[in-house]
């Protein structure tokens, strides 16, 4: 009896665990979904509503943060979670998540965006430090730069100066 | 014994108990409800090999790699959760020798891997690496517990799903199905299968293909124009994903092959294999191209373009092993310490490195630097003493290896099979990732479990 019920109790554990394991596959899921709908939003400009980019930001990130909790692993969350705070002008908020990222993978990617989202909460220096190991990597993430005025001042670093002369400028995004 | 191997028929049947080599001792046979539990466990196992391979997330981000991570894993909790409710029943008892290398390593590789987990640069990362090495180890004990009782046909669930893979890459190669919606690609770039790329495909079809050869060598009549068939299906596979490194695994699996079955005819068997490759080369237009570009960027010193662009990768790797020797940087950090170390390389040797679009890596594309990077030469001795490990029976001097005993199929089929597989193994991990893969992780270890429970330390 007490062999029956140990075994029915390592079942009953077993499952839960089994469960636990497949949830990283929902949340698979939800980066692919929040990123159709979070990429498209930052790139709309005034077309559309803030008010309703706001809205959709906000319930985005109730159903991220959630799948945050789940999955710390899922390093694409804090990537959109990210893109839903800076819609909604929380740059700060946006700063934790990708620094957050970094935690789990450092990618050029993330140092741009974190530059980029520097840029927009006012703070210069940090901006530059990021965006510049982003160009380091990769001198082409120079049309990326979302300010004007950072692109100018990246665009003297000398590597960047000779990768322009043999490329030519770049387009501001 | 004859020269052959097989064993006479003693006049005395008192006799026949003495005459009974170690290698076919028969087990004792375990109590009913042992016995049907024991085969509901093998059968998860079997349904795990059949289905990881072919397991895809469609709505997710990551639609072939991660689902199959994700597959490993539960499979090995739902194995454990078994086992475990299984010895607290009663009905599942494995007996296991702590003394035996297929108890002691992968013993020995969850320990290393805890010493370089608290050891590590980041403890996160390789904490969840930690985990997944000690289910890993786990299923292998249990499969390898289960294995004895089961014959060669269990190495059919191996080749099922690795035959639909190489039908499936075909006809996305093709251009007959391609089920994926990609974009308008063609050749080896179109090929997925249900693994992911062109190259998950070559290197998952590299073990099966030599469990097909050595099987149809051991076999005979029916059953060796099947697995005959089913090697011929498998190698095509591999051709068309025209990956070099997976190639010429391939040929070097052959060749320890050859050298295996007949050592007379292994000169005949390398020229068939210098020919066969000649023949791929130089009449499959795709790999003739791939070949003629690698010689002339080398004769253009554009030596980063000739590895593929993954010599900043490699040189990566070495440098994180140089900085921490022993126990390495941590599982699972190379891909999180990747990008200053690139940074640092490509500005001190830009030329070398030069890359016009360079790819931030997530693996060394060289699993013996990957684990010399993450786990130090600790990590990398458990990893070669386990290859040889796999390599003994082919080198043993127990049975000969051109004899046919009816009742040593398993281990004949091992003395041919065991080598060329740790041979080619090893070349596939100079310039390929089979350890971080999966559906290949699966395989790998389904394959060292038979090895262990067919081959007993001694016989």
């Amino acid at each position: 009896m007490i062999r029956a019920a140990a075994a029915v109790a390592i079942l009953l554990g077993t499952f839960y665990f089994v469960r636990r394991e497949i949830e990283p596959l929902h949340c698979n899921t939800i980066v692919k979904q929040q990123e159709a709908a979070a990429l498209p939003a930052l790139d709309s400009g005034p077309l559309v509503n803030p008010q309703t980019i706001a809205l959709r930001a906000r319930t985005n990130l109730d159903v991220i943060n959630a799948a945050i909790r789940t999955c710390p692993r899922e390093v694409g969350l804090y990537m959109v979670a990210a893109v839903n705070y800076r819609l909604i002008q929380r740059p700060q908020d946006a700063i934790r998540m990708y620094e957050a990222a970094l935690t789990y993978d450092r990618r050029p990617e993330i140092y741009l965006q974190l530059g980029n989202t520097h840029a927009e909460a006012g703070n210069r220096d940090a901006a530059l430090a990021n965006l510049l190991l982003a160009l380091r990597f990769r001198p082409e993430y120079l049309a990326d730069v979302n300010s004007p005025q950072l692109q100018l001042t990246l665009s003297a670093e000398p590597y960047l100066s000779r990768w322009l002369r043999k490329t030519g400028p770049v387009t501001p995004p | 014994m004859t020269g052959t191997g097989e064993a006479e028929a003693p006049r005395d049947k008192c006799l026949r108990p003495q005459m009974e080599s170690p290698a076919e001792r028969i087990e004792p046979e375990p109590a009913t409800g042992s016995l049907l539990f024991n085969k509901w466990l093998w059968g998860v196992i079997l349904v795990g090999q059949l289905s990881i391979p072919l397991f895809i997330s469609l709505q997710g981000k990551e639609t072939f790699r991660f689902p199959k991570e994700v597959a490993l894993r539960t499979q090995a909790i739902l194995l454990i959760g078994l086992a475990l409710a299984g010895a607290a029943k009663g009905v599942y008892a494995p007996r296991l020798d702590f003394r035996s290398p297929s108890v002691f390593l992968p013993l020995a590789i969850v320990g290393w891997t805890a010493i370089a987990t608290l050891l590590s640069t980041n403890r996160t990362l390789s904490t969840y690496a930690l985990s997944t090495v000690v289910l890993t180890a786990l299923t292998f004990i249990i499969m390898s517990s289960l294995a004895a009782s089961h014959s060669l046909g269990s190495l059919t669930w191996l080749l099922i799903p690795a035959a639909l893979t190489s039908v499936f890459g075909a006809l996305q190669f093709w251009n007959v199905w391609r089920p994926f919606q990609l974009p308008d690609n063609t050749g080896k770039i179109a090929i997925t299968a249900l693994l992911g790329g062109s190259t998950d495909v070559a290197v998952f079809l590299l073990m099966p293909s030599l469990v097909a050869i050595s099987l149809a060598i051991a076999a005979n009549g029916t059953k060796r124009i099947v697995y005959t068939i089913l090697f011929l299906l498998l190698s095509f596979g591999i051709v068309i994903c025209q990956n070099r490194t997976v190639l010429l695994a391939f040929v070097t699996g052959l060749v320890a092959l050859s050298l295996i079955a007949s050592p007379r005819k292994a000169l005949a068997g390398l020229l068939a294999a210098i020919c066969l490759t000649a023949l791929v080369l130089f009449t499959f237009k795709p790999v003739r191209s791939r070949l003629n570009d690698g010689l002339q960027r080398f004769e253009n010193r554009e030596y980063n373009a000739v590895l593929s662009l993954r010599l900043t990768a490699f040189m990566a790797a070495w440098s994180m092993f140089k900085e921490r020797p022993i126990a390495g940087m941590g599982p699972d950090t190379f891909h999180w310490h990747y990008f200053p170390y690139n940074l640092a390389l490509t500005e001190r040797y830009p030329e070398l490195l030069r890359n016009d679009w360079p790819e931030n890596f997530a693996e060394v594309h060289n699993d013996h630097l990957q684990i010399l990077a993450e786990a130090g030469v600790g990590g990398y001795l458990l990893f070669v003493t386990v290859i040889i490990w796999f390599a003994q029976p082919s080198l043993s001097r127990a049975l000969p290896a051109h004899g046919f005993d009816r009742s040593g199929q398993r281990r004949r089929f091992l003395r041919l099979f065991s080598l060329p597989f740790a041979a080619s193994f090893f070349v596939l991990a100079l310039a390929q990732f089979p350890l971080r893969l999966s559906a290949t992780v699966n395989s790998l270890l389904f394959l060292a479990a038979l090895r262990a429970a067919w081959w007993r330390t001694g016989d």
